[in-house]
């Protein structure tokens, strides 16, 4: 049995540079945050380590969906359902990954221009839904 | 009359409003001649009305 | 009356000419072309400055010029006096022949002035009848003379200037026209003379009556005193129509300025509408913007991981197909009794065959019993994920739609300020305001004047009943009163004499105005050259001129120059003719507002006018164009042609 963290952890200075700089997390709480952050890192299978650490925010403030996120994300990671037994690992996951993601994100909209990052951000998530083939992305299917 | 004067409505409309008292009537024409010639309006008129209604009440003038 | 020459002398460019009016064709027309300064608009001047003594159609700066012909003043030794005279030359229908003579004595450098000073000025007029006797008039005498001829105050209707004829109704309101009618028509001597003088009398003699008897003097005086305010309403009634034509002629004239110019106050206030309007919009669609960016980020969030999401719940349904959920086995306490050997519920130690049997049962084991309650806790969050991920599409059309409707609202309400814009743009939008407001004004007066006479005409009747009373007792009372017997004749006659003048004056007033009216629709609808165009022409009761179109509206504001000239062309021949005022019609540039291609009609209609009215016109050589001068030449009676000298000094006229 590992020891359980308390908190989740982001590169030293990631709050202020990163985090703080992206218009569109303007009212959301850390967890929000890391949790988009960690699925950006996530979709594009991107994840870095961490060189050093800051405290993000509690553990005890994540509800059970968010938990659940963050396991998913482990399983698939360790092809195994028995990384959850060692929630040291699946939070360092969990950190690798929005650590990589949040850089994207950062980096994504320094590169679009001004307004338009907004739009940018609506076609990837449409994209990335398309890409799940769940059927055509439109009015089609307003009505069921 | 007719010289021009006095516009022939007037005349015309003064005889048949008299409805033939031509004491009236001729009266009145001689009041708008007499007032015609003196377009500026200052005349002894107050004394002469007084005196051309006496006269033409009273058949002074030959009608 | 006709004019036969005018003969001028010094006066302005005339160093010494003379124009005939003689009558030599079946039209008594006659043509003077100028060039512009030549002296041309001078004419009608040196008929003004002869009859009259001023010179109103000239312009402020030809005002300023000396009066004196500038060749004689040059000419003139120093201290020499030099006289302007103009005479107009003139014979009435009864073959009198009258003589309008105005000088003027100018003294040339006097005191070592620069310009002449006037030393002396006389008019006169002398009038010779067909016998030969001749009659000389002086000072007041000239000028009742005059007022025969063309009365001063209406002299606008006899010697036009074209420039100014499309203005002529804007100018001449109904109160003027009003009063050039009963000036003409001798309307104003019947009324302001003889009524309004005998009714003085009257008064007088009834004062004298009242001498004689207390009862007749308490009459008389309450009958005044009826009488005088009567005479009051009378002056209100007048003046509240006179407020009222003016109103009408102004909400006309506003009308006219602000055709086709939005009501920009109306737009204005639609303007701060639509932007309020767009304001509260563009809030509800920020709002809705940012609902959708949290649903972009909420749905977002899982629509990426949607493949682990998927794979956790498979593996969470293949373990429990395999019966590996929920746990029925404590894994980690089999793994603790291994460890100590011995069990930890009962507390008996193990043997090797119940290690093995422990050891194998572990084996057998997959899932330790933390995971599989984690992945049991799992199992409802992730099919609610998955559950989102099917519903995206519908969220976000829906989102995407109702954004989409806030924008095309935003839209339209921008267009909507850019046509206001588009429509407003270029007007002076002050002044703009200002007309509607001085039109408001005028409305507003319009109705209150017409409410004020509404009233005082209901007490006007009540006390036309008291004098009628008062007039009935105190004609008892006279006859009762043997002292004034002589007196009480005279009253009588008096009051029968000033009945029949307001008869007459009111037939006369209600009966020239109908003669006017139709008249001018003759005269009109005879000379217009597309006479389908309008219907009618109306001459109301407070004499104001209207049009009326073939669709049955007003249009006297809207229609063409030369139809307005037409119109106020017919009215002053109609005027002419039903007063019976026989004067020569003058106008100066006659078709200067006129479009080319109604010139040429216009030299029909003074033809034909001309047949049966003095008419003289002066043309600048432009006006008097090919077309113009091809119907006119054959025609007139005299043509003559300004001549400006060399040294511009003075100018000759030609015979042509």
């Amino acid at each position: 049995m590992s020891n359980i963290p308390d908190r989740i952890n982001v590169e030293k200075g990631e709050r202020d540079n990163l985090y703080d700089k992206i218009e569109l997390f303007k009212g959301k709480s850390r967890k929000e945050q890391f949790l988009f952050a960690m699925a950006i890192g996530f979709k594009n299978k991107v994840k870095r380590r961490l060189e050093t650490t800051d405290g993000f925010f509690l553990i005890k403030d994540m509800r059970l969906e968010d938990e659940v996120l963050i396991n998913a994300i482990a399983i698939n990671d360790f092809n195994s359902v028995e990384v959850l037994s060692n929630k040291e690992d699946v939070f360092k996951i969990a950190e690798e990954y929005a650590h990589a993601g949040i850089k994207l994100l950062y980096d994504k909209m320094k590169s679009t221009q001004f307004g338009s990052f907004e739009k940018q951000f609506e076609k990837d998530i449409i994209d990335a839904y398309k890409e799940l083939n769940l059927g055509e992305y439109g009015e089609k299917n307003t009505s069921s | 009359m007719g010289d021009g004067k006095i516009n022939e409505p007037i005349l015309k409309g003064i005889i048949e409003n008299s409805e033939k008292d031509e004491k009236i009537s001729k009266f009145l024409i001689d009041l708008l001649y007499e007032e015609a010639e003196h377009p500026g309006g200052q005349w002894r008129w107050r004394e002469n009305y007084r005196k051309k209604i006496e006269q033409y009440l009273y058949n002074e003038v030959l009608l | 009356m006709k004019i036969d020459k005018i003969i001028l002398k010094n006066y302005r460019q005339f160093k010494d000419a003379e124009i005939s009016f003689k009558e030599k064709s079946n039209f008594d027309l006659h043509v003077i072309i100028g060039k512009n300064g030549t002296g041309k608009t001078n004419i009608l001047s040196a008929i003004n400055w002869c009859l009259y003594g001023d010179e109103p159609n000239l312009s402020k700066d030809s005002r300023q010029l000396p009066l004196l012909n500038l060749k004689s003043m040059e000419e003139g030794d120093y201290g020499e006096d030099k006289e302007i005279m103009v005479e107009v030359w003139g014979k009435t229908l009864n073959n009198k022949f009258v003589i309008f003579t105005r000088k003027t004595i100018y003294n040339i450098y006097e005191s070592g002035k620069n310009l002449p000073t006037r030393i002396s000025s006389e008019f006169e007029v002398k009038v010779t009848d067909n016998k030969g006797n001749t009659e000389i008039f002086k000072d007041e005498e000239s000028e009742s003379q005059v007022e025969r001829f063309v009365p001063k105050r209406i002299r606008e209707f006899f010697f036009f200037d074209g420039e100014r004829l499309d203005n002529y109704f804007k100018e001449a309101t109904g109160q003027n026209i009003r009063h050039a009618i009963f000036e003409i028509s001798q309307i104003d001597l019947l009324e302001n003379r003889v009524e309004s003088r005998l009714s003085d009398t009257l008064k007088d003699l009834r004062r004298e009556a009242g001498k004689e008897n207390p009862e007749i003097e308490d009459t008389r005086s309450q009958l005044e005193t009826n009488e005088k305010q009567l005479k009051e309403f009378d002056e209100q009634i007048k003046e509240c129509n006179k407020q009222i034509a003016l109103a009408k002629d102004k909400i006309k004239d506003y009308d006219e300025k602000l055709r086709g110019i939005p009501d920009i106050e109306a737009v204005e206030v639609r303007r701060d509408e639509i932007k309020t309007l767009k304001q509260q919009k563009k809030e509800l669609l920020d709002e809705k913007l940012k609902e959708k960016e949290n649903l972009l980020f909420e749905y977002g969030k899982v629509v990426m991981l949607y493949s682990p999401i998927k794979q956790s719940i498979k593996i969470i349904e293949e373990k429990r197909k395999k019966g590996e959920l929920p746990p029925t086995q404590d894994k980690s306490l089999l793994e603790n009794m291994v460890k100590e050997k011995s069990c930890l519920i009962c507390g008996r130690p193990f043997d090797a065959d119940v290690k093995k049997r422990v050891e194998d049962l572990l084996k057998e084991i997959k899932l330790s019993s933390e995971v599989a309650k984690q992945l049991e806790y799992m199992e409802g969050p992730l099919h609610n994920f998955e559950d989102k991920v099917m519903n995206f599409n519908n969220i976000m059309q829906k989102i995407t739609k109702e954004v989409k409707g806030y924008e095309d609202d935003l839209a339209d309400y921008e267009q909507e300020l850019i046509k206001i814009d588009a429509e407003t743009s270029g007007y002076n939008s002050e002044k703009i305001k200002d007309w509607h407001k001085e039109r408001k004004k005028f409305e507003d007066s319009f109705t209150q004047n017409l409410q004020k006479l509404g009233g005082i005409d209901g007490k006007r009747k009540d006390i036309l009943k008291n004098i009628e009373n008062l007039k009935g007792q105190l004609d008892d009372e006279l006859k009762k009163e043997k002292k004034v017997k002589k007196l009480k004749n005279q009253i009588d006659f008096c009051t029968k004499a000033l009945n029949v003048v307001k008869k007459t004056k009111e037939i006369i007033m209600s009966e020239t105005r109908k003669k006017i009216e139709d008249r001018t629709k003759d005269i009109f609808f005879g000379l217009l050259w597309k006479k389908a165009t309008f219907k009618d022409v109306k001459i109301e009761e407070d004499y104001s001129i209207n049009l009326i179109h073939s669709l049955g509206y007003e249009c006297l504001g809207s229609v063409s120059a030369g139809e307005r000239e037409l119109l106020a062309l017919s009215f002053t021949l109609a005027l002419h003719e039903v007063s019976g005022f026989d004067s020569p019609i003058l106008i100066d540039t006659p078709v200067a507002r006129i479009s080319d291609e109604h010139r040429v009609n216009f030299g029909k209609i003074f033809s034909e006018v001309s047949s049966n009215k003095q008419t003289i016109l002066l043309f600048t050589p432009a006006e008097y164009s090919k077309d113009i001068k091809e119907l006119l030449d054959v025609r007139a009676s005299n043509r003559f042609a300004l001549k400006l000298s060399s040294d511009e000094k003075e100018t000759r006229v030609e015979v042509l």
